[in-house]
């Protein structure tokens, strides 16, 4: 047993104090000698035709260096796996924001000038802006050429506008239906909404006469981007670097190329580095934003209550485009069906044209959107049915040996214990505060969440100092991944966490690795970390035998120091070193240092565990101003070991305060392809006076894949909010909303309805 | 952000000289005026500030009433004990609106004069009416937040919630320009969109609010209550200032002296619900059904589709301020 117990302590986040001083850089921070301002000229229709595009009024503003149009770019076009997207819009665009034309000048007021000066003639055509509408036969193609685009999944189903149409389920809905007694179904909405990050998009790229491509972006998945921007631009990725940098916030939505494509071409046109910062109205406007979702699921019960079947749908409006998607469909849709024991269930998920923004991912895609319908549909038969919703919940979830409805196999079926804690914590089974004048309700939802997979490469060196060093080419979103990764540096070769280093590295320095995202870097960053760390102590421990005389297997590291102790052979003897000393006597290996290297690299599996999370919420509604408050929340997490409470329990309270936000009030309003919420005024996240008494519960002893049988964290708490807040709110108004957010305005209509017995 | 001057008035008269120019504009803390000159919403190259000139950031007594310097923030005057204890909705309005930090900053000078959130008008991509447009993008497009009476072509609503409790509170202003001062009641200041569809008072181009001035005989009991979407840092779906004072009835009883019903969020002014107030009016205190008077609120309102919510709203929330303010809940 190591002496410093590294893993399990509330270590504060490495990276704190230099982020909080403004010592960390930023993309939008990082300068380059001669380097320029580029700016994007966006398109004001959601689909038109471009008649002419003239630059010759730009050019000659003095300062600018480079302006381009699609006529200037190689005929290629760009996406995370599917690659529909053009790097300019070349002849029509397909939603307002697109990028039509681009300029870089000395100066940022140069360089708006410019665009300014830029002459577009558009022919407008017809745009569609509701994705099942786009479906139709009648409705408008998009992208007539779809069949021929790199990364589709699948060939194109055929359906109108649809590039993934993705299906999952087990056995035959058909007999599951014939043998239900009760029927029913029910359709709900999700809204758009944004990752509300605080550091906007930024990219700097500097063209090198050489032929290399130097990149700082904010972009969490930096081996990725090398391969989409090595696609779209036509060098070998050996050519392209991608620089460490800071990021501030991600949630999902820093996983998509932005603005970087496009730079290094007003690099190569300029000769000179360029740098794109996206403000605040185009971030609303033009970012990567959550999918909004249509969802109508049906579902067969036998009249005790069990569940035989279950159909559900699910169309998502991907926007102009499906670029931003890594794998194209979004995985998570397969939670449609809940986490129940249903024998006969179909989901069938479709990914749509339209002529709206393009979606990217957000937290745990897809997830919250189909759990809030199936959640809600879940209390609704409930309701429907007499039964009290926990109730009917635990006659239906998943229990050890049972197949999920899309067939997954877990062990460590933990979903009752997690939903049972969550109802007990919240009172379930006390009567509801009675509040005269108010409506009271209560109301559950559970989710899971399995953890996702990826490589990583990670190098631990140490050397004279006796401080060891990771070294890796990841940067921390803001999650804390960093410190979590140091403690497992410091377990394994037991010294304290604030002696390790971290070493960011660029993009040629090391071999691959998966960046943030999925619920995946605690395992798999964290097994790869593990792996080199083990594989360094193995290496001190052989080169300090010698040194101290003795075997290598009495040899062992405490505190910083490797240590032989007393043996019944020789029961007197005690000797240590420092480790600093056993690297000093290494041979040089890193930068020529004497010291000693380990690297180890690990391909994660898909985990054969999973981990639920199930919530209770408690509110309170005006009903004479149908204001929605929450007066209680309890999030229960399945969990296995707890490698730091501290950023653990950071985001448990993200997650839940992010999913909040999506209940009650979070949505970008669209008006014919056009965001109208474009500040933070308008577009409304919940403030510290928004969240109510937060009680977590952590059901431990699992045994989750990440090291020392921990679990990610990362998504869960945000997926289930807007469910039991939804469920809540039907159950004091006595009649559901089924379209988020929700909003006072929709919980009047929702109790003046009730009274008039609509 | 378009480079712009910032100077700092010595006195009124540097002030007024100052505004006299084009391209000036007078500012308070900025929270309203900078984002818009940032977006190219609103052009402005000089900023003038009123912090330096004597006594605009005080708040005093004067006469049994208070005056409250335009450069005064929102802080100030949540915080100050004779606004809580004389001029309560005032205090509420101040003390719940925006976030605490545009508190610290905004002053109430700016609070009055910020100009509306309709984010048609406030978008740069926009070209409104409100900003020399050809037309109303709102009424084609989303009219959830928009005014149900008094719109005229244009159909904000005003934002301020402090204007709402200075109408009830029966405040004036005292303004500033290049032709002398003038003393105006709040409910003369405000204007809709039928005078000019580009501003939401009378003030004239270089003219500015010096002073707000609280009347000594203002009603003694007053409240503010306001409808929003989350806790903080958010404007008033609907928002209500009342304020009432009472005569003797001469048998022990109460009987209603004036009576003010002031409604925020529902027109692009202040809006005052008179056949509210005329109904109270020299009734018995103990005698009034909250709900009879608030049935009054709004009768000629013609809402757009999205946002008929708010009349119901309007008339409950007038109904609970009533209510709180007789005693009668
Ligand atoms: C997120 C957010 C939420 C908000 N919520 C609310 C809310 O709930 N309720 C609410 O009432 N407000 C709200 N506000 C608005 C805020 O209160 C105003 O921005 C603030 O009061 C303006 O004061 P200021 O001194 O900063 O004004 P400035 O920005 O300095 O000026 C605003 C305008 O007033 C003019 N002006 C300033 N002083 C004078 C003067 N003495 N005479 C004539 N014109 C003058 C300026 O030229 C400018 O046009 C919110 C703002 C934000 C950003």
């Amino acid at each position: 047993m190591a002496i410093y117990s590294a893993i399990g302590s509330s270590i504060t986040r490495g990276e704190g104090p230099d982020k909080v001083t403004g010592k960390s850089l930023y993309a939008a921070d990082i300068t380059l000698p001669g380097m320029l301002w580029g700016k994007a000229l966006r398109s004001p229709f959601p689909h038109a035709r471009i008649v002419s595009l003239d630059t010759s009024r730009a050019r000659a503003v003095p300062g600018v260096r480079a302006v381009i149009t699609a006529a200037d770019l190689p005929d290629s076009l760009v996406g995370r796996r599917l690659r529909d997207m053009p790097v300019l819009a070349r002849g029509v665009v397909r939603f307002a924001g697109e990028k039509v034309a681009a300029v870089a000048a000395d100066d940022p007021a140069a360089a708006e000038e410019a665009l300014l000066l830029i002459d577009v003639e558009y022919e407008e055509l017809p745009p569609i802006f509701d994705a099942a509408a786009a479906m139709s036969p009648g409705a408008p193609a998009l992208h007539p050429a779809m069949s021929s685009y790199e990364g589709l999944p699948q060939p194109p189903s055929g359906i109108n506008n649809v590039f993934a149409h993705i299906t999952w389920g087990q056995g035959d809905v058909a007999q599951g239906f014939a043998e239900a007694d009760l029927v029913f179904e029910h359709s709900f909405n999700a809204q758009l909404m944004h990752q509300a990050y605080i550091e906007p998009h930024a990219c700097l790229v500097s063209a090198e006469p050489s032929g290399k491509a130097q990149v700082w972006v904010n972009n969490k998945d930096p081996y990725a981007l090398r391969e989409q921007l090595a696609a779209v631009w036509g060098l070998p990725e050996e050519r392209i670097v991608l620089h460490p940098c800071s990021i501030g916030g991600d949630f999902g939505g820093k996983g998509s190329f932005m603005d970087a494509p496009l730079c290094y071409y007003l690099s190569l046109h300029s000769g000179r580095p360029v740098k794109m910062v996206m403000d605040y109205i185009q971030e609303l406007m033009a970012a990567n934003p959550r999918h909004p979702a249509v969802m109508t699921i049906k579902s067969g019960v036998k009249r005790d209550g069990a569940l035989v079947a279950r159909q559900a749908r699910v169309v998502f409006d991907s926007g102009a485009y499906g670029a931003f998607k890594p794998t194209v469909y979004l995985r998570g849709a397969d939670h449609l069906c809940g986490v129940y024991r249903i024998p006969h269930a179909r989901i069938d998920s479709y990914m749509v044209y339209t002529n709206n923004v393009p979606k990217g991912h957000m937290r745990s895609p897809a997830k919250p959107q189909v759990v809030f319908a199936v959640e809600s549909h879940t209390d609704l038969i409930a309701r429907e049915m007499g039964l009290d919703p926990y109730e009917f919940r635990r006659i239906n979830l998943l229990r050890d040996g049972d197949s999920s409805p899309v067939g997954h196999q877990w062990r460590e079926i933990r979903a009752d214990e997690t939903l049972r804690r969550a109802a007990q914590s919240a009172g379930w089974d006390t009567p509801k505060p009675a509040k005269p004048g108010t409506l009271t309700g209560r109301g559950l939802a559970i989710t899971d969440l399995s953890q996702g997979v990826g490589r990583f490469a990670a190098r631990v060196s140490i050397g004279a100092s006796g401080r060891p060093k990771l070294h890796m080419a990841f940067w921390d979103t803001g999650t804390g991944s960093h410190t979590v990764l140091r403690q497992m540096v410091a377990q394994e070769l037991s010294v304290p966490v604030d002696e390790v280093d971290i070493e960011l590295l660029d993009t040629s320095e090391m071999p691959f690795s998966s960046g943030s995202g999925g619920t995946r870097v605690t395992y798999t960053a964290g097994q790869a970390v593990v792996g080199a760390a083990r594989e360094l102590r193995r290496q001190l421990i052989r080169a300090a035998a010698p040194l101290l005389d003795s075997p290598e297997e009495d040899v062992s590291l405490h505190s910083g120091r490797v240590v032989v102790g007393p043996s019944p052979q020789r029961p007197a003897y005690y000797r240590t070193i420092a480790i600093g000393e056993v690297a000093a006597h290494a041979p040089a290996a890193n930068h020529g240092e004497a010291g000693i290297v380990a690297e180890y690299e690990f391909a994660s599996e898909p985990p054969d565990v999973t981990s639920f999370c199930a919530q209770a919420a408690e509110v309170e509604i005006d009903p004479e101003t149908g204001a929605i408050t929450v007066t209680r929340f309890v999030t229960a997490h399945d969990v296995g070991a707890i490698l730091n409470p501290l950023l653990h329990q950071g985001q448990v309270e993200g997650g839940v305060i992010q999913g909040l936000g999506y209940a009650l009030m979070e949505e970008l309003q669209t008006e014919d392809g056009h965001i109208s919420t474009l500040s933070f005024g308008d577009y409304k996240i919940p403030t510290s006076a928004d969240i109510p008494p937060l009680t977590t519960v952590l059901v431990e002893g699992a045994s989750g894949p990440a090291p020392y049988r921990s679990k990610g964290i990362g998504e869960s708490a945000n997926i289930p909010v807007a469910a039991a807040i939804a469920n809540a709110v039907t159950d004091a108004i006595g009649a559901p909303i089924t379209n988020l957010p929700l909003t006072a305005e929709k919980a009047m209509t929702a109790i003046k309805n009730r009274e008039s017995g609509n | 952000m378009p480079p712009f001057q910032y100077i700092e008035a010595e006195s009124l008269d540097d002030a007024v000289g100052l505004l006299a120019e084009s391209g000036a504009a007078v500012v308070g803390g900025g929270t309203d005026l900078l984002p818009q000159v940032r977006d190219g919403i609103v052009a402005a190259e000089r900023l003038v500030g009123l912090g330096a000139v004597p006594g605009l950031a005080e708040i005093s007594e004067s006469g049994g009433g208070l005056v409250i310097g335009a450069a005064a923030t929102i802080a100030d005057v949540a915080g100050h004990s004779g606004v809580r204890r004389r001029y309560a909705a005032l205090g509420e309005a101040a003390g719940g609106l925006a976030t605490p930090q545009i508190r610290n900053a905004g002053t109430i000078g700016g609070n009055l004069n910020q100009r509306p959130r309709c984010w048609y008008y406030r978008s740069p991509l926009i070209p409104c009416l409100k900003k020399g447009g050809d037309r109303c993008y709102a009424l084609a497009g989303n009219t959830r937040l928009l005014c149900v009476t008094g719109g005229d072509r244009c159909y904000i609503v005003h934002p301020s919630d402090t204007a709402v409790a200075l109408s009830a509170l029966d405040a004036r202003l005292e303004t500033a320009g290049r032709g002398g001062g003038r003393e105006l009641a709040v409910g003369d200041f405000f204007a809709g969109p039928g005078r000019d569809l580009q501003r939401e008072n009378v003030l004239e181009p270089g003219e500015l609010v010096v002073r707000v001035i609280l009347p000594a005989d203002a009603p003694e009991r007053s409240v503010y209550l306001k409808v929003r979407e989350r806790e903080s840092g958010d404007f008033a779906l609907v928002s209500v200032a009342a304020a009432l004072s009472f005569d003797d009835s001469g048998d022990g009883g109460a009987v209603i002296g004036q009576a003010r019903v002031v409604l925020g969020g529902v027109a692009p002014v202040p809006y005052r619900a008179v056949e509210v107030e005329e109904w109270l009016v020299g009734r018995l205190a103990s005698g009034v059904d909250p709900a009879e008077a608030a049935a009054l609120v709004l009768p000629n309102a013609t809402p757009l589709p999205q946002n008929g919510y708010k009349i119901p709203m309007a008339r409950n929330i007038v109904k609970r301020a009533l209510a709180s303010l007789l005693g009668n809940e």
